[in-house]
């Protein structure tokens, strides 16, 4: 034993603690060691105290209660245990922040798609069965709101707003089947948009003039006013070409209103000038027809409506 | 090591050990008469770990009496070793009141050592030796028993003021 350790065996002199080897050690080392020496003469008085065995139990009792040993803390089997244990939680807490955080993320999406001002869609866009909203100065270009609540119509008759309806109602949660009379959810127009050229052959959307000239998107269901300018918004998804047709009212037979070369995931607006207008209450009825040529073909209503092109009848609705 | 030799290394640091407490001459005479006791009442004593606590028990009754007798002649000068009587080793009155004093010092001060330091003292004075409170306390080695000891020994220690007993070193006017 070095002199260090020999030292800290002077804590059991007194108390008689020493094995017969520590003892030994202890006593031989004192005996070459003055300091050594000294400090275990020093402890003599207290080892003479400790002789008494009644001073021995009057300490025991200043001592207090005994600790209990936690044997069982030092058995493998339960720091197993605790280790499997703790394991659990973590596992368990986990999976219970990454729930929450999933509904957290649903929740902020319906935050953002709840904003509230009615008057983003111009009064003109607004269905014909709900009040109009208060004509504002300045409109969102492009972020129009769905009307929320009551000011949202019943479905529409026509197919193509049905799809879209259909669409956002799935999007946001809610039955895919329409129920008449029951207002939709608020809902980005974007999304709503988004939602509703998913399941048509040419996604597009109609974009209405406001006050101050520029194009917004509306519903598809809207029922506009005589005056109204339109146009469409085309989101081909593939190079090639977009054909816009228009009934005519007077011959029956459909006109080339415009055509336009996209590129890959290219939107284009159709008409590139002016709009579809009407100054009459009437029921335009528009034909979008898509290619994937690279040159302009002579394509006809009748082929793409023969199913050979992907196409979609439209209807805009002027009162 | 033989009786004679470990006699020999006891007087010399029975003589180290008083010379720091008392006059050179008296230190000198102290030892002799610590020797002279153990050869003469304990002759058949000659194991080293026998030996060493008696002697020391011896040096300590003698100087605990040097200071006492010094104290009723009101004085701390030289005493003459014939004045000096040959202890006896059960305790008398004087003896037992410092014990009682030191005892209720001693109780003072364990109630305010720490959690682990109770523990260990209790588990002392109950008997058991090092190995067994090892055990007893879960230590990974008997060397962290020996440590945690020496720490113990030592808060004890400053809660008594620095010493187990108080005064018992004689001034070396």
């Amino acid at each position: 034993m070095s002199r260090e350790e020999i030292q800290k065996l002077l804590g059991g002199y007194a108390t008689d603690t020493l094995s017969e080897a520590e003892r030994s050690a202890l006593f031989a080392a004192a005996l070459e060691d003055q300091e050594l020496f000294d400090a275990l003469a020093k402890e003599q008085a207290l080892r003479d105290v400790l002789q008494d065995p009644a001073a021995r139990h009057q300490l025991i009792a200043a001592l207090g209660p005994a600790r209990q040993p936690l044997r069982w803390l030092r058995q493998p089997a339960v720091w197993a245990m605790a280790g499997s244990l703790a394991g659990l939680l973590i596992v368990a807490a986990l999976v219970v922040r990454q729930a929450r955080q999933a509904a957290r993320r649903e929740v902020i999406v319906a935050d953002a798609i709840t904003q509230p001002p009615p008057a983003a869609v111009p009064p003109s866009a607004v269905p014909l069965n709900a009040a109009k909203p208060p004509v504002v100065a300045h409109q969102p270009k492009r972020l129009a709101q769905l009307p929320a609540g009551r000011g949202m119509p019943a479905p529409a008759p026509s197919a193509h707003a049905a799809e879209a309806r259909r669409q956002v109602a799935i999007t946001a949660g809610q039955s895919p089947v329409p129920q008449a009379g029951r207002p939709m959810q608020p809902m980005s127009l974007a999304k709503a948009k988004a939602s509703a050229r998913a399941g048509l052959a040419v996604p597009y959307t109609l974009l209405l003039k406001d006050a101050d000239g520029a194009y917004s998107p509306v519903p598809a269901d809207t029922v506009f006013h005589t005056g109204d300018s339109v146009r469409l918004q085309v989101e081909p998804g593939a190079p090639g070409y977009v054909y816009l047709f228009q009934r005519d009212a007077a011959t029956a037979g459909w006109k080339l209103v415009t055509n336009q070369r996209v590129e890959n995931a290219q939107r284009c607006v159709l008409p590139g000038t002016g709009g579809i207008e009407s100054d009459v209450p009437a029921q335009l009825e528009l034909l979008l027809v898509r290619t994937r040529q690279q040159q302009p073909a002579p394509v006809t209503p009748e082929t793409a409506e023969a199913g050979a092109l992907p196409s979609v009848r439209i209807t805009l609705e002027f009162r | 090591m033989e009786r004679e030799q470990v006699l020999l290394k006891l007087r010399e640091r029975i003589v180290a050990f008083a010379a720091s407490r008392v006059q050179g001459d008296i230190a000198e005479d102290l030892a002799q008469e610590v020797l002279i006791l153990l050869h003469e009442k304990y002759r058949h004593v000659d194991r080293l770990e026998e030996l060493l606590p008696l002697a020391l028990q011896i040096a300590r009754f003698k100087i605990m009496s040097l200071r006492r007798k010094s104290q009723r002649h009101g004085e701390y000068t030289q005493v003459s070793v014939t004045d000096i009587q040959l202890p006896d080793l059960d305790a008398d009155t004087a003896t037992l009141v410092e014990r009682k004093l030191m005892l209720e010092r001693l109780t003072r001060a364990v109630g305010q050592l720490g959690g682990r330091c109770r523990e260990l003292l209790r588990l002392k004075l109950q008997g058991k030796n090092f190995g067994e409170i090892q055990e007893r306390m879960g230590a990974r080695s008997i060397n962290t028993v020996y440590t945690w000891d020496y720490r113990c020994r030592q808060q004890l220690l400053d809660l008594m003021g620095g010493g187990w007993e108080p005064g018992w070193e004689l001034d070396k006017k």
